[in-house]
């Protein structure tokens, strides 16, 4: 063994400048592959432990006080499915909050902290829960977005005591938030809105799902209605959405560069092979075996690895604070990352396999290795051709030389080709993922989100027409939200629509929205859980009334996790031929006239409930999602541009250094420095030019299928993501301009160094 | 003869961990067109060093080398290229061609510098080729697919492909038997014969015989020299007078 050591530390002392590189590029991906795991392990396990811990409901649905008695409570308990229910009194409001700068409308329910109850309970993260005189405990999430902090002013004139986390309400996802009140406050604001007040039934059941089923069952059969309702996985995959998407983008990317440093190594160990021959040959002469000098070979190799793989695992701690900090602004709950030996390990011995494989590939060739003939420089390989006869192929000099080059190192210049393909699909990856989110955030909204129109009106009165005159006003359309009918015992959320033609965002993936009375179109759940097929006939019932319709498409919808349906107007009045439309929503031509569009109709039109700008809480959800994704993409980029110029480094002087006798006999003979920069930069021409090509259009076909795959994780089955050829072509430009740089900047060392030294070193 | 390479106070220095190692000290040198100069000194004496700064392959610390009354020494590395590609041929002690080229290849991408021609630089070649006693079965092959005296020829032939001015050999004996050296030898003399300028560096004694004039180098300084006159096979008292002249050198 001692030997082998003395063989490793021999090889390491003469290859450390390339085991260094192989190194930091490991460290990167070790470092991204280690917090993408501990995010994957942790975040929702730890989101369970906190549920659990709150004792939070598993289903809950909100309902008008005025339909609540404490019997009800009793009833839902003697349901099958459930274990507990519990109500409690809230006031629901919608309120102008101060969301990332900018005034979002938001529906909110307002509890009493002296409500904290058995179920659902709160815990407080920031400030005190003091419930004496006025003052308001804001959700976390509210915290993070605004910049309202214990001691500032909260709407009514709450001041703010605290910040709290709970489980139910606690982001955005269901469209509502919880905030909780001192008594005195929540006393005085259900004295001013006595019409808002609300009971929301949490439940306790070993299956949020069913409990969610037979409850929205027993409600409707007692005719109460449910403003709200939702369930615990449902609730956890809107809560985690970004965390989801974040893991996978990490996983894809960082196993991309786990890849390329492999190939890497691989490389410069087939290198140093080539370069240490003879020496390895005497080393056989002297007794050495075969696999001691392997093991000397990739001893460095492997420790560096192991090394480089803990370091990596280590440096995510650092990481981690960062992503939590991105889980915590979209679920609003406050992820602590601790240690996850599991994930460190995992990351560490992924590493050291895959190192043990790739370089092993290159090493086990000295085993055959004859010492003689590697002493004499003799190859045991068939003999080469040589290509391009100077005296024979038409052609300049130097470009005859270039071809010569090409052809000479096609295995440095296969490998360069496959690291720049790899690398033009990761920056492809990349900087579509940037277009998609920072540049053209409606891409990425569209994918996660259902309608957004620019303004909501409700309204009584039939004036669709009217408002569809209002200046600014492209286009008003009837649109629910709110509706629900039931299929195979389970009630589902349906969106129902006069049409489905000119809404701001298609939600249809595969075949067509309902065009007529008869059709329907099904979320993307429901399709898996029941098997259905585009043209299958399905009955929807509501009250007790049943009709048939026909399936035209499949609807996603991330936010009610798929669990959707899509029906026109006409043909949600088959099963419920009362229903008179009270949702407009209207499409302005400027958004930003959102504001004066609202007044007008609000001075005009008295039959108006309310009215809500769509487009300012659009704006900053956008602001949000940029901000949280953006942040992670710049810097993915950054790593990405890094490791591009440290590969190409790699890459680039290795074939250098390996030509430098070469370019010294050249220089000999009379070859200008400039001519020799000419034929070495030439000679990675094809193969990057090549990569680049294949990389941009094998990412042209599969990114959709890619970040199809990433989004599905979240329920997203249809990416509005667009593939801009020109952006990947831009991007292979890019790679391509650069190689041939840090070819030319590398290359240009030769100038310095006189041709006696070249052909001496 | 002419002076086809003159030295004025050359100094070659390098500075080493034990301070500046002088190794070519004030060489006031002339090399004559048409002579077989060879240079010898024991090892560190500043022989190669010597070669390559007279073929503007190094350069020198100071003074001055005009070649063909041209300072080489104030050119740059450009300038240099294309001053050795039209006046110097270079054959080496390892033979440095370029091994992944066919002998033929490397006699052409040495030609095909100076004169664009392809047919004019492969014509020559062959003639050269022949001259070596390669056959084109040969000057086909890959570098790695001849043998140590095949390469050491070829070698030759990229030399004076271009017709140098001076033909520059590094021990060109040094990494190869008998009868290969005796085949390079005689293929430098016959050039030299034809009037090709040589300066070769060598410990061989039976390799300076070739040569018309000797200068001993020791210690970075011209310590001897000595005139031999052209090459004749058959003369002993050519090589009791070098024998003598090695000797009053130490050698």
């Amino acid at each position: 063994m001692k030997r082998n050591f003395t063989l490793a530390k021999q090889f390491l002392r003469k290859n450390r400048s390339s085991i260094f590189s192989f190194s930091l590029i490991l460290l990167i991906s070790t470092l991204l592959f280690a917090s993408a795991l501990t995010v994957n392990n942790n975040v929702s396990k730890d989101y369970d432990a906190l549920h659990e811990q709150l004792n939070t409901g598993n289903a809950f649905f909100t309902v008008p006080a005025v339909q609540y008695t404490e019997d009800l409570v009793n009833a839902l308990e003697e349901l099958r499915s459930v274990e507990m229910a519990e109500g409690r009194r809230g006031v629901m409001l919608s309120v102008s909050v101060e969301m990332e700068g900018s005034q979002q409308e938001q529906t909110q329910i307002f509890f009493s902290l002296k409500d904290n109850g058995q179920l659902n309970r709160f815990r407080i993260v920031e400030g005190s829960a003091e419930n004496t005189g006025k003052g308001i405990c804001i959700a976390n999430y509210t915290y993070i977005h605004s910049s309202l902090e214990p001691g500032s002013q909260y709407a009514y004139s709450f001041p703010v005591i605290g910040v709290l986390e709970e489980m139910q309400y606690g982001n955005y996802a269901s469209s509502v938030i919880g905030q909780y009140l001192t008594e005195e406050s929540f006393q005085e604001l259900l004295e001013q809105n006595p019409q808002n007040e609300v009971v929301v039934i949490s439940v306790k059941a070993p299956s949020g799902r069913e409990a969610y089923t037979d409850v929205s069952k027993y409600l409707n059969e007692k005719g109460i209605r449910v403003i709200s309702k939702n369930y615990d996985e449902n609730m956890k995959n809107q809560r985690l959405a970004i965390s989801n998407i974040l893991v996978l983008i990490l996983l894809v990317f960082s196993g991309v560069v786990l890849l390329i440093s492999l190939l890497v190594s691989k490389f410069k160990i087939q290198q140093s092979m080539e370069e240490e021959m003879a020496n390895m040959g005497v080393l056989k002469a002297l007794g050495y075996t075969g696999n001691e000098i392997i093991l000397g070979v990739i001893l460095p190799y492997l420790i560096s690895g192991l090394t480089v793989a803990c370091l990596g695992a280590a440096l995510s701690y650092l990481l981690l604070p960062v992503l939590g900090n991105v889980i915590m602004m979209q679920s609003g709950f406050r992820w602590q990352p601790g240690a996850d030996i599991t994930a460190d390990l995992t990351v560490i011995l992924i590493s050291l396999l895959l190192i043990t494989v790739f370089t092993l590939l290159p090493a086990a060739r000295i085993r055959k290795l004859n010492p003689i003939n590697a002493i004499r420089g003799i190859r045991e390989s068939k003999a080469e051709r040589n290509h391009f006869e100077m005296d024979k192929t038409a052609g300049g000099v130097g470009f005859l030389l270039m071809l010569k080059n090409f052809v000479n190192t096609k295995k440095q210049n296969v490998l360069l080709g496959i690291v720049l393909f790899f690398m033009t699909v990761a920056a492809s990856f990349v900087i579509i993922l940037f277009y998609n989110i920072n540049l053209n955030p409606m891409n990425f909204i569209n994918t996660l989100v259902e309608e957004h129109p620019s303004v909501v009106v409700s309204t009584d009165a039939d004036i669709e027409e009217e408002l569809e005159k209002l200046d600014h006003v492209e286009q008003a359309i009837y649109y629910d939200e709110q509706c629900s009918v039931s299929y195979r015992d389970d009630s589902y959320k349906t969106f129902v629509s006069e049409t489905f033609e000119y809404l701001a965002n298609d939600l249809c993936y595969e075949g067509s929205n309902p065009g007529s009375d008869r059709e329907v179109a099904v979320g993307s759940r429901i399709r898996e859980t029941c098997g259905l097929q585009i043209g299958d006939i399905i009955t929807l019932s509501r009250d007790g009334r049943e009709e048939e319709y026909e399936i035209t498409g499949f609807i996603q919808s991330v936010n009610y996790s798929g669990e959707v349906l899509e029906l026109t107007i006409d043909g949600y009045r088959r099963i419920e031929p009362d229903y008179v439309p009270g949702t407009i929503y209207l499409y302005l031509d400027d958004e930003s006239q959102a504001g004066k569009v609202i007044a007008e109709i609000e001075e005009t039109h008295e039959t108006i409930n309310s009215t809500v700008n769509y487009a300012e809480s659009m704006e900053s959800a956008m602001e949000l999602y940029v901000s949280l994704v953006g942040v992670i993409c710049i810097v993915i980029i950054v790593i990405t541009v890094l490791l591009i110029f440290l590969i190409l480094y790699i890459l680039i002087s290795s074939i250098i250094t390996r030509q430098k006798q070469e370019l010294g006999i050249f220089k000999a003979i009379g070859y200008e420095n400039g001519q020799l920069v000419r034929q070495l930069v030439g000679g990675f021409i094809p193969g990057s030019l090549l990569a680049a090509i294949l990389g941009t259009l094998v990412s042209k076909l599969i990114l959709g299928n890619v970040y199809g795959f990433i989004f599905q994780a979240v329920g997203a089955y249809k990416v509005n993501f667009v593939y801009p050829t020109g952006i990947l072509c831009f991007v292979a430009l890019g790679l391509m301009v650069s190689t041939v740089i840090i070819g030319a900047a590398l290359a240009e060392r030769i100038r310095k160094i006189s041709v006696y030294s070249l052909i001496r070193d | 003869m002419e002076t086809i390479i003159r030295t004025r106070d050359l100094v070659k220095s390098f500075i080493t961990e034990s301070g500046t190692q002088t190794i070519i000290n004030h060489l006031d040198l002339d090399i004559y067109e048409k002579d077989f100069t060879v240079i010898m000194g024991s090892s560190g004496a500043g022989k190669s060093t010597l070669m390559y700064s007279l073929s503007g392959m190094d350069r020198p610390t100071s003074g001055s080398i005009l070649f063909g009354g041209e300072e080489i020494t104030k050119m740059s590395n450009d300038k240099l290229a294309v001053f050795r590609r039209k006046y110097c041929g270079f054959v080496f002690q390892q033979v440095y061609l370029l091994d992944r080229m066919s002998l033929m290849d490397n006699a052409m991408t040495a030609g095909l510098l100076v004169e664009k021609n392809k047919k004019v630089v492969a014509g020559r070649a062959k003639e050269l080729f022949e001259k070596v006693n390669l056959p084109e079965v040969t000057y086909r092959k890959r570098v790695n697919q001849v043998s140590g005296g095949e390469a050491a020829r070829a070698g030759i032939v990229r030399a004076a492909i271009n017709r140098p001015a001076v033909v520059f050999a590094d021990e060109p004996t040094g990494a190869l038997n008998s009868d290969n050296s005796t085949a390079v030898l005689d293929v430098l003399t016959e050039l030299n014969r034809d009037g090709q300028s040589i300066i070769m560096v060598t410990h061989d004694r039976k390799s300076a015989l070739r040569g018309s004039r000797i200068i001993y180098l020791k210690d970075g300084k011209i310590y001897g020299e000595l005139s031999l006159g052209s090459f004749q096979q058959d003369k002993e008292e050519r090589g009791d007078k070098l024998d003598q002249f090695l000797k009053e050198m130490g050698w």
